[in-house]
């Protein structure tokens, strides 16, 4: 049995706005092994992006608050640790990737500049040298040359800022590495050079890995284990053999798939999943999904449904309630 | 870089001009003849005239003008009608109390006005913010005068502490600082604040928190230098305006600088003297223009990529 890194049991996450309370995260379980790739899929605002900000407790301030549940990371209790441990666990244990490489990088400095302050932060021994050895060498890592390490920003493409994220992240060689939607702003071709690094850095470092996306494709390619998210709830987890050949599924599960176009099949339309994902201000009674769901039954509208397993496949549905 | 400020430069030429034609014309158009003035009512018309033509008020307008800015140009502002001294030696008498008195007021209103902005922008909501808040709209609708006059009662009357005018020693010029500055060091808390809130928001602040940087380097480094742009823009304008003599501020302390040099000036219609402190002080204005454009370039790389382009 592979060793527990980062375990999160009922977590709910509020956002507190002038007009509405936003109950972003409700009740998520979710664990990841030392090594393993966890594919968090979902629609946007399923809380996805907020779990990975809970885990490094970097909700907004004022505005995200963790009401409940806890987040367990390596033995230690993410919750209740203390700014000063939660900045020495930041960038060199746990790091992000952030959605948007645009904006991820501050504008004024040099791109070595913010790597180098990663390195240095965490190892405050370095000297100059070592640390510019270091940038540069993860400059090589990631495939861009090390001598524009003294460039802005600004004059590199949003492949190559991805990259310098990355790398960026990848710098103090991390146990776990959050990479919301590492992806999504690339373009298609660039998707794949950056995947692929992706999962080559992976087993060069050994890092474990929250893959935040919601592409299954890229889950397909990447991941060991898969959660998909709705409102705020982990439905259906289990190893992506489960989730994509398994012959259970949750019915969102079911509709997900079901809205990918089949290259084999001439269609004139999608078949999306009928409706909107609920307002997270205002969330239904019972099952989140059961607004949307073919298959909804008196019981959901009224009662959460339970977590029903089967070798650590795991989906919360009323259906599976007679197994 | 350096093509840039050659180009700014060169750019001065036609603006300085442009500036001295309308001023030129402005001053022209007002009414009163400087020789009947300077003579008095009973002098003759023979006086006025001898007068008139040894100021070189005499002649068409255009003539007047290109003889005014040959002289200019050659370093010769004229000569003051009052005091008869040198236009040049008369503004420059008083330039440095306007100088002091502008940097005082400018180091004032910037260093505590970023060091506010950006507490204010920190713990925004705060009670601390909160009173930043109504500061800034207390400084920016004091007047001027109003705050002069209830300083020099408080603390040179009462308290004694400080000089109530004059520019003898270094601290005469706290208070009229703290005067000029007052509205100065409002916008400068305003832009500050709205600029580090913008940015404090921004991805890559969250980005330097994700690295494990302490909050102190997040502000300060990541976020300061960012939001610093526009309130150097504010910073340069306000320097200008500083620099152009703070009237009430010179009248209240009883400071003579370039504020009171011009209204005096005017009020004599000793043209000369306005004209020449007037196109020094566009001159000035339009190198702190420039300064603050170079000082961009160092703090964002963007815009020394911009300049560099051409």
């Amino acid at each position: 049995m592979a060793e527990k890194l980062l375990e999160i049991k009922d977590l709910y996450v509020q956002y507190h706005t002038d007009d509405a309370t936003v109950c972003a995260v409700n009740g998520l379980d979710l664990s990841i092994n030392k090594g393993e790739t966890l594919g968090l899929v979902g629609e946007t605002g399923a809380g996805k992006t907020t779990t990975c900000l809970s885990i490094l407790k970097l909700l907004p301030d004022r505005v995200g608050e963790i009401t409940k549940g806890s987040i367990t990371y390596n033995g230690e209790d993410i919750l209740a640790a203390s700014e000063e441990t939660m900045r020495a666990i930041r960038g060199k244990e746990i790091s992000m990737i952030f959605q948007d490489p645009m904006s991820a990088l501050n504008p004024v400095f040099t791109v070595g500049d913010q790597i180098g302050e990663v390195v240095k932060l965490h190892n405050p021994s370095f000297s100059n040298e070592d640390v510019i050895d270091r940038v540069e060498s993860m400059f090589k890592m990631v495939g861009l040359p090390p001598e524009r390490r003294t460039e802005y920003p600004h004059q590199f493409s949003g492949g190559m800022k991805q990259r310098i994220v990355i790398a960026m992240a990848l710098a103090c060689e991390p146990l776990l590495l959050l990479a919301d939607e590492p992806t999504t702003a690339l373009d298609v071709t660039i998707q794949a050079q950056v995947l692929r690094l992706m999962r080559q850095l992976k087993e060069k470092l050994q890092t474990a890995m929250i893959l935040v996306t919601h592409d299954l494709g890229v889950v397909a390619q990447t991941c060991d284990k898969v959660a998909i998210m709705y409102a705020g709830e982990a439905i259906e987890t289990g190893t992506v053999e489960d989730i994509f050949d398994g012959e259970d599924h949750h019915p969102y599960t079911v509709g997900l798939f079901g809205s990918i176009p089949d290259l084999t099949v001439e269609t004139d339309r999608l078949t999306p999943i009928d409706g909107l994902m609920p307002d997270p201000a205002n969330l239904p009674q019972g099952c989140k999904f059961s607004p949307r769901c073919p298959h909804c039954m008196d019981i959901c509208k009224n009662e959460s449904p339970r977590a029903y397993e089967k070798d650590g496949h795991i989906i919360r549905c009323h259906l599976f309630d007679n197994k | 870089m350096l093509k840039m400020v050659v180009r700014r430069l060169l750019m001065l030429i036609p603006v300085l001009l442009g500036v001295s034609i309308i001023l030129y014309s402005i001053m022209s158009l007002t009414p009163g003849d400087a020789a009947s003035l300077m003579l008095g009512n009973a002098a003759t018309p023979e006086a006025v005239a001898k007068l008139r033509a040894e100021l070189g008020l005499d002649g068409g307008f255009i003539e007047r003008y290109v003889r005014w800015l040959g002289g200019v140009l050659t370093g010769d502002f004229g000569i003051s009608y009052k005091t008869r001294n040198p236009v040049f030696t008369e503004v420059f008498a008083r330039f440095p109390n306007t100088c002091k008195l502008a940097f005082t007021a400018i180091a004032i209103s910037s260093i505590f006005g970023i060091l506010f902005g950006v507490l204010s922008a920190v713990k925004q909501y705060s009670i601390a913010d909160n009173i930043v808040v109504a500061l800034t709209l207390l400084l920016s609708s004091v007047p001027d005068f109003w705050l002069g006059l209830m300083l020099i009662l408080i603390v040179s009357v009462k308290y004694g502490l400080l000089p109530m005018s004059g520019v003898d020693h270094w601290y005469s010029f706290v208070l009229p600082g703290i005067t000029a500055a007052a509205g100065y060091l409002a916008n400068t808390i305003r832009m500050t604040r709205t600029s580090m809130l913008d940015v404090i928001r921004s991805d890559y602040i969250r980005t330097a928190r994700a690295k494990g940087c302490p909050e102190r380097t997040v502000v300060f480094q990541h976020a300061l230098r960012n939001a610093l742009l526009p309130v150097v823009t504010l910073i340069g304008v306000n320097m200008g305006w500083q620099l152009g003599g703070t009237v009430i501020t010179e009248q209240v302390y009883a400071i003579p600088g370039i504020g009171t040099l011009m209204i005096q000036s005017i009020r004599q219609k000793d043209t000369p003297v306005v004209l020449g402190a007037l196109v020094f002080i566009a001159l000035l204005s339009s190198l702190i223009n420039l300064a603050t454009d170079i000082l961009y370039a160092y703090i964002d790389p963007r815009i020394k990529s911009q300049y560099a382009k051409g």
